[in-house]
């Protein structure tokens, strides 16, 4: 859950009322986040992400515990990653 | 019913039936006549129809401009050290609210303005700067879109800030937030006298720099200058600069409310006239380029019983959990005599809101005596309910109403399609100060006016 991470190249995405759509240009892939997720995604696009501030966040958005937060952003990180959206920072 | 005297005419308007007209002197007197049930004059055709119209389905008046709104103060610590500012700022604890305090309250709002058959969740964030605040500022806005999504509410956030603030804030702005009112007192020299940075700097090519980044973003953006006596003269100028400069949607004006702070900083508001004249010129260079010129009280929404928050059922919520139906300074409405204190919101335990106090407030705004014999009684409807028109204020006009009705009126000759006498009016002092200083507007004070 540590470390900095920020979107890969290629990567562009759009604000929408209920969440974030991530277009990942090269394989013409469009990914809708929605949220807690899509609070998750903004902190790491506005460099404002560390891995206590989107515990807080992620907390506030869903009223879980720590160690549940904690869960699930640890799985959103990673399967941004594994479908190309984000890279180590 | 009210008629003012508008050049060598008399504008007569009936703000609960939406109705105006520019007539001559004996037609107000026919209508006058009619308006106190002396019948003796048969009007003719164009007055009978116009009296249809003046007297024809009246529209409630709205208590303010819409759906209420939910103002959120995330701290009221300021990076800026405006010379005018009376909001303590400098002074002002660097506590930050608790955002979960926040959240309840966007619940409950949320609630309530379901309640009320609106569908939209519109949320003000404000300071001192709500920017200082930043992490603050993030979750909240994104509570309350998830809040949105979950329940098929539309959010609509504005958000009130100086301007001078990190470029990395820039996206999170431009992407989240749907009107950004900054405030800009003109140009450089003008802006960097009023507003500077702690170490006494200026703050405008940091601000300038910021609106151009906003400009290729979607939100709305309402430049918002506090004009002084050193600006009021240059006022269409100072627009049409701005125009040229930067991409925005709305120009805004307000009256510098003078204050010990303006006051040793050598700043006086404004000559009321010649505000008026600049707000009604200004809005030729600004709709040149479809920028709207917005003067609050003046504008021309409809009837209703306030131009401030104060009255609309919006709660105002402080960075210590207090929420309230004003935001300026508890201390300032309480030295008036004023209680607008509405309850508290605790992280933990919730809301809670003093129900009878929000009506009681609301109903505050339906007894104005100054306001009782003058035209802008519904569209104005007492400004500042704090410092225009507190309980037991002077019965007579102050600059403020002598600004606002000429303003008003202007708007009003616009309306009605008379640009060329809205010009002529904004540019004759004297038919401007007759204007401002007509004693009773009220048709049915037609015959007993001194």
């Amino acid at each position: 859950m540590g470390g900095e991470v920020r979107p890969a190249p290629g990567i562009a995405w759009v604000v929408e009322q209920n969440g974030v759509t991530v277009v990942d240009g090269d394989r013409g892939a469009l990914v809708s986040i929605a949220y807690p997720y899509a609070g998750l995604w903004a902190m790491i696009v506005g460099g404002t992400y560390t891995a206590g501030r989107a515990c807080d966040l992620v907390m506030l958005l869903t009223g879980m515990d720590e160690g549940a937060v904690e869960r699930q952003i640890v799985g959103a990180l990673s399967s941004w990653r594994g479908l190309g959206l984000l890279e180590a920072g | 019913m009210y008629a003012v005297p508008v050049l060598e005419q008399w504008l007569v308007f009936a703000p609960l039936t939406w109705t105006a007209a520019v007539v001559n002197e004996p037609a107000v007197t026919v209508l006058a006549e009619h308006a106190a049930g002396r019948c003796g004059l048969a009007p003719d055709e164009s007055v009978a129809g116009l009296w249809q119209k003046l007297t024809g389905r009246m529209v409630a008046p709205r208590t303010g401009d819409g759906p209420p709104k939910l103002v959120i103060m995330p701290t009221r610590a300021c990076n800026m050290r405006c010379v005018y500012c009376d909001f303590g700022a400098a002074d002002a604890p660097h506590a930050t609210l608790d955002p979960r305090a926040a959240c309840r309250l966007a619940e409950h709002f949320a609630a309530l303005v379901r309640a009320g058959g609106e569908n939209v969740l519109r949320v003000h964030l404000f300071g001192g700067e709500p920017l200082v605040a930043r992490h603050c500022t993030e979750a909240i806005v994104h509570y309350v879109r998830a809040l949105c999504a979950r329940t098929g509410m539309t959010p609509w956030f504005e958000l009130t800030t100086n301007g001078l603030f990190d470029e990395g804030l820039i996206p999170f702005l431009g992407d989240y937030i749907d009107s950004i009112v900054v405030s800009l007192d003109g140009t450089e020299p003008l802006h960097d006298y009023n507003r500077r940075r702690a170490d006494g700097t200026g703050t405008y090519a940091g601000i300038a720099a910021n609106l151009h980044r906003l400009a290729g973003y979607p939100a709305e953006l309402c430049l918002r200058m506090c004009v002084t006596d050193r600006s009021v003269g240059i006022m269409t100028d100072v627009t049409a600069r701005l125009c040229e400069e930067f991409r925005f949607d709305i120009m805004s004006f307000e009256m510098l409310a003078e204050n010990e702070c303006s006051c040793a900083a050598g700043l006086t508001a404004p000559d009321p006239l010649s505000f008026a004249a600049g707000v009604l010129a200004a809005e030729g260079p600004a709709s040149d380029v479809g920028v709207r010129v917005v003067y609050g009280p003046s504008e021309l929404v409809g009837p209703r019983t306030t131009s401030c928050p104060l009255g609309r059922g919006t709660l105002m919520l402080s960075p210590d959990g207090g929420l309230a139906a004003c935001y300026v300074d508890p201390q300032r409405w309480k030295d008036r005599g004023l209680y607008l204190a509405l309850g508290h919101v605790d992280a933990l335990r919730g809301v809670c809101v003093d129900e009878e106090r929000l009506k009681a407030i609301a109903a505050l705004t339906a007894s104005k005596p100054r306001c009782d014999r003058c035209f802008c009684r519904y569209t104005c409807a007492g400004g500042c309910h704090v410092d225009h028109t507190p309980p037991g204020c002077s019965l007579e006009y102050d600059d403020r109403c002598r600004a606002i009705r000429v303003t008003t009126a202007g708007r009003l000759l616009r309306y009605l399609g008379f640009r060329a006498e809205a010009d002529r009016l904004a540019s004759d002092v004297t038919m401007m100060r007759l204007l401002a200083d007509h004693p009773d507007d009220r048709l049915r004070s037609w015959g007993v006016r001194p």
